[in-house]
């Protein structure tokens, strides 16, 4: 734990050297929320309703903050550091450093969260407290929100690590990257809410674990009807841990396998 | 080819992500009363526009946004500066991404497909004006990427950046009838995004509009803007990484 904080608190050293690039969230979140209220308004206006899908106006458009806050809070870029350095020839360095790859990378990421959670989702989500007030969200449900923000960017890192560790195999993963990114935002809710979804791919959804990065948590902060007690809201962190341990347990053997092909490109 | 199997998957994921927005749009259309004065006809041609576009854009310039943050952190962006052409037209031209020809190939016959469906005869001046949007449109979304490598010269370290840029360009996405007032002000003049995809279908279903002219000149103006920023940017610029 020791050597886990003090790495954390390297990179948190580095990030704050380039303190400014998290700046640049505060300017463009709003912008992008004018975007989605323009889009929502003028739907609920367009077809006369006031709920859509369960949403009201102001929850749908504050489902899309929240996904801005899932960039924040829970996106990591393992995959591409680990299969950069696995391209560059630096994973040698990495190999012979007395700490594992895993918790280098994760160490990185979580000081990358620490970091934008005070420069990037404070900021903007004061902002966006501004533009559109939520009527609807309570102290209660932020803080399950954020609780609940902790195992997705977990969960998210452990993804990363699944697949930048593939990079050891394929070389250059971009392709796979893609895939990834393109998958993950369309189950975990970061495209649409997954009630847009249809039936079918609501219930395979249902068992997978991705909706507990950013649709589940998002319900969270709008203060759902069935998130009001405390029983689903434990139920959801007993889920999201058990793909914690799943996952983590999966990195590491995928990780022991794919080890045995490295060979060290360039220097 | 150097990494096959990348090369395979990319081509196939390259087309499946470019098929999301119109994706998007569809489910948003059919699970909501829709955008005013659009059929659901109107829109796949719009969808199949969006298509054709972010095939084109990806092909040309994909790779741009994922190198020159790569270029500037470990310091091999020097190098592009001892070249003898200047490092920008360098970053430009080796921005071609061969995953994404499949999409321009499936934008296309989608875009077909949705004009014999709409029922639209095409006439010569339309086909003209068409065209005179591809190449403005390529010509502000250049001036875009200039941007963005003027920010990535500026900050070094984001790796938000790309998110940024990819929604800012996301507003391209919808058509103009979602903004009001202001907002519609910009995505049709100020910061025209529509000359990419939303003017392309109005000319198609022979709608014309005054503010075509008026975004066609402003996109060449942010042109030579954008080159004038990252001019005094490089100036500036000292060598990070390494």
């Amino acid at each position: 734990m020791k050597l886990l904080s003090e790495t954390i608190r390297l990179h948190l050293k580095v990030y704050l050297y380039y303190r400014w690039a998290f700046f640049i969230s505060i300017i463009i979140d709003p912008v992008m929320l004018v975007l989605i209220i323009s889009i929502f308004t003028t739907i609920y206006t367009n077809g006369q309703q006031e709920i859509i899908l369960g949403y009201s106006c102001t929850q749908m458009i504050w489902y899309f903050a929240a996904v801005r806050f899932y960039y924040a809070l829970a996106v990591s870029y393992s995959d591409n550091e680990l299969s950069q350095d696995i391209l560059s020839g630096n994973m040698i360095v990495r190999l012979i450093k007395p700490i594992h790859v895993m918790k280098w990378f994760f160490s990185k990421s979580a000081a990358n969260k620490i970091f934008a959670f005070f420069l990037e989702f404070l900021p903007s989500f004061f902002i966006f407290l501004m533009i559109v007030y939520p009527d609807f969200l309570t102290w209660l449900s932020f803080i399950k929100y954020l609780l609940l923000m902790i195992p997705a960017f977990i969960l998210f890192f452990l993804i990363s690590f699944l697949i930048g560790t593939t990079g050891f195999l394929l070389k250059s993963i971009s392709a796979l990257q893609m895939v990834k990114a393109f998958f993950l935002q369309f189950v975990s809710g970061a495209f649409l809410p997954i009630d847009f979804l249809p039936e079918t791919a609501r219930r395979i959804i249902g068992y997978m674990p991705f909706q507990y990065i950013c649709y589940i948590p998002a319900r969270f902060l709008l203060n759902m009807p069935e998130t009001a007690g405390w029983g689903y809201f434990l139920r959801v962190l007993a889920v999201g841990g058990i793909w914690i341990v799943i996952l983590y347990i999966l990195c590491r053997i995928y990780w022991l396998l794919m080890i045995k092909k490295f060979t060290a490109v360039g220097c | 080819m150097e990494f096959r199997a990348d090369f395979i998957l990319g081509v196939f994921s390259t087309f499946t992500f470019s098929c999301t927005i119109p994706l998007v749009q569809f489910l948003i259309y059919t699970r909501t009363s829709g955008y005013p004065d659009w059929s659901f006809a109107q829109i796949l041609l719009f969808s199949a526009m969006l298509l054709f576009w972010s095939g084109i854009t990806e092909t040309a310039f994909g790779e741009i946004k994922y190198s020159i943050q790569d270029k500037v952190k470990t310091g091999s962006f020097d190098r592009l500066l001892v070249l003898p052409y200047p490092a920008i037209i360098m970053i430009l031209t080796k921005g071609f991404n061969y995953r994404s020809f499949g999409t321009i190939l499936a934008g296309a016959i989608a875009l077909v497909y949705s004009i014999l469906n709409l029922g639209i005869v095409v006439q010569w001046w339309q086909i003209l004006l068409f065209f005179c949007f591809l190449v403005i449109g390529l010509l502000f979304y250049i001036s875009l990427l200039i941007l963005y490598c003027t920010l990535c010269l500026a900050i070094v370290n984001m790796m938000r950046l790309k998110d940024i840029f990819d929604k800012l360009v996301s507003f391209s996405f919808y058509p103009a009838e979602i903004f009001g007032g202001v907002f519609k002000f910009f995505y049709l003049i100020i910061i025209p995004v529509a000359v990419w995809i939303y003017f392309p279908v109005q000319i198609l279903l022979h709608r014309l509009d005054i503010y075509m002219l008026y975004a066609m000149l402003i996109s060449i103006l942010l042109l030579f803007l954008s080159l004038v920023l990252w001019n005094l940017r490089i100036k500036k610029y000292t060598s990070a990484g390494g």
